[in-house]
């Protein structure tokens, strides 16, 4: 057994390169260093190309829609003058119910042209469906390997409800229980089939997400008269976030400011067998917006084109119990009944606003489709069911894992600031621990690291100065 | 691996419960198979994955799904045909596996939620309209 394993792993390098239909290396500069902007453009497709691809698969255009009634709720509670104007781009109208439509579409496509025989990939969330929905009108075939349950075959209702989609979409779904070893199967029916590896972390995928950036400026600049104050993401792996970004700046909306919210999961572990079903979230968590944000590159990709660290301005935390809150105000009083993981960016929109002026913008970019298993209502329940606690109160007692508390009054939600800062130095550390022992940065690797953080040579050469004396 | 947790949704019924699967009578029967991963948690480590201690000793699992090839009860071993033409082999976990997934009981700590924000938007509707209750519409844009 143990050889089976060692050879599918020592062959990796060499089988995701064709699963992937493009090799990476040309990329490399240095080890450190690689051409970001080269890997984005080197599919060919210009972002007039990706909107025609997705047209065509039934994917982007959705609906903006101005939140009248929560906006005026968050200015009764704003100090005089404050509470800028709430937005949401309803991305639950895509195809598969959810913004990865546009990743899948355009990962789909490409499999199409060069000519694969069907698609896989590791995903436990909406991606898998929106790859299983495009790869039913290519006529691909399509395999999604999901960590579903627990060592006691518990398993969290929103990932059973994305397996029940990808099947209802005609796609195999792998189940398997939590570890790592999710990755190595994945390698292995590459290996086996043949197939090509749509990667939620290709340039493909997320070029696909640039559109909703582009279509964000243009409508928001017919509707008001100008692109968006602020875009707020709910961020996991940080696809979203740099995606979103990319298309607003090359739509001309470079003074927008980009907010990342995640749920915060502190003190859960991801890989534990025990916290897996006491997360109440699956995505959208700190739990891999942090590590994703600090090392892209642990990625199932030599080099991951998510990297959110380049874009965002703030990284906003919310708590549990505040986004189940703000998803049961949404269908109240906005007739939106969505999913948790738009809901994220919505809870981080409340607070964010009540610190903004009226006449500032504030956006959430996506929404997705709710459902039994993925309702929050589901998550409540089977949180109960797994021990955890459930009651009303200050969200600043929610305990990630123990007690999820639901907010009593809508004063009470407040986002919390991430230390940005902090996950800078934390990727820096990350790159020259990834570099060859005793690697010395070049000039050019300080330049890529400072564009790769958005901050500049001398802020970079002050950590790689305080990470040498540590 | 006994499940003794009550209430949980009964697709997660544990798959050692074999008596509760019925034979595939034949072929073309959709089946779920249960298999035990290829990697052992030493084989992990060697390739330089990290695992919690914890993961470290649970089993993993895999389940997959397909068409039966053959006859089987449950435990038993048998061959399917997956979705995308896949021999794969394992033992016997369901027949006929479906999705009994809910939404459960209302949620008290939610219930009032959409009652007290409407409350508290009309009421601050009514005060930016002023007394006159013009403007009742909306407020100040």
């Amino acid at each position: 057994m143990a050889t089976k394993f060692d050879a599918i792993m020592a062959r990796r390098g060499e089988i995701m390169r064709n699963a992937l239909g493009m090799d990476y290396s040309v990329f490399e500069r240095s080890p450190v260093a690689f051409d970001y902007e080269g890997m984005m453009t080197a599919h060919g497709y210009s972002l007039e190309d990706i909107v025609r691809i997705q047209t065509e698969a039934g994917v982007g255009n959705t609906p903006l829609l101005e939140l009248r009634n929560l906006t005026d709720l968050v200015r009764s509670i704003s100090a005089p003058g404050m509470g800028a104007r709430i937005f949401v781009k309803d991305e639950a109208a895509n195809l598969a119910g959810a913004f990865k439509d546009r990743r899948a579409s355009v990962s789909i496509h490409v499999a199409k042209e060069k000519g694969y025989e069907g698609v896989i990939a590791a995903t436990s969330g909406n991606y898998g469906a929106a790859v299983a929905s495009q790869a039913a009108r290519n006529g691909l075939k399509c395999i999604i390997c999901q960590e579903t349950f627990d060592s006691r075959k518990i398993g969290q209702p929103e990932i059973i409800e994305k397996g029940r989609i990808c099947e209802s979409y005609g796609a195999e779904v792998v189940q398997m229980t939590v570890g790592p070893e999710l990755f190595f199967h994945m390698v292995e029916l590459l290996d086996q089939t043949g197939y090509f590896a749509a990667s939620l972390y290709s340039s493909f995928g997320v070029s696909g997400i640039e559109t909703l950036g582009l279509e964000l400026a243009r409508e928001m600049t017919a509707l008001t008269g100008a692109p968006p104050t602020h875009v707020v993401v709910t961020h996991a792996g940080g696809g979203n976030t740099t995606g979103t970004a990319r298309g607003l700046k090359r739509a001309g909306a470079t003074d927008t400011q980009i907010m990342s919210a995640s749920v915060d999961l502190s003190g859960l572990h991801m890989a534990s067998d025990n916290d897996f079903n006491r997360k109440s979230f699956t995505t959208g968590h700190t739990g891999f917006g942090v590590p994703f944000a600090t090392w892209p590159d642990r990625a199932d990709v030599p080099r991951n084109a998510a990297r959110p660290l380049r874009y965002l301005d703030r990284y906003l935390t919310v708590t549990q119990g505040e986004v189940f809150y703000i998803t049961e105000a949404m269908a109240k009083l906005e007739g939106l009944e969505r999913g948790p993981a738009g809901n994220t960016a919505m809870t981080a929109a409340v607070s964010l606003a009540q610190e903004l002026p009226r006449a500032a913008t504030v956006v959430v970019q996506e929404t997705e489709y709710t459902g039994a298993g993925k309702h929050h209502w589901s998550q409540l329940n089977f949180a109960k069911q797994m021990g955890v606690g459930v009651c009303s109160g200050d969200p600043a007692n929610n305990v990630p894992g123990k007690v999820i508390v639901i907010p009593e009054a809508l004063e009470q939600i407040r986002a919390r600031d991430f230390d940005v800062a902090r996950m800078r130095k934390s990727y820096v550390r990350n790159a020259l621990k990834n570099a060859p022992e005793g690697y010395v940065p070049t000039a050019d690797d300080v330049a890529f690291l400072a564009a790769d953080t958005n901050s500049d040579a001398a802020a970079v050469e002050a950590i790689l100065a305080e990470l040498k004396e540590a | 691996m006994s499940l003794d947790v009550a209430g949980i949704q009964p697709n997660t019924v544990d798959s050692d419960r074999w008596p509760g699967v019925a034979r595939t009578a034949g072929r073309a029967l959709y089946a779920a198979l249960v298999i035990a991963l290829v990697a052992t948690p030493a084989d992990l480590r060697l390739a330089g994955f990290a695992l919690v201690a914890e993961a470290a000793i649970v089993a993993l699992m895999m389940w997959v799904k397909g068409f039966a090839l053959g006859e089987a009860a449950g435990g038993e071993e048998l061959t399917i045909e997956t979705m995308t033409g896949r021999h794969v082999t394992g033992a016997l976990s369901a027949v006929n596996p479906g999705y009994y997934i809910t939404y459960g009981d209302p949620i008290p700590e939610l219930t009032r939620v959409g009652r007290d924000l409407r409350a508290k938007l009309a009421a601050y509707r009514a005060g930016e309209a002023g007394p006159a209750g013009a403007n009742a519409e909306g407020g100040e844009r």
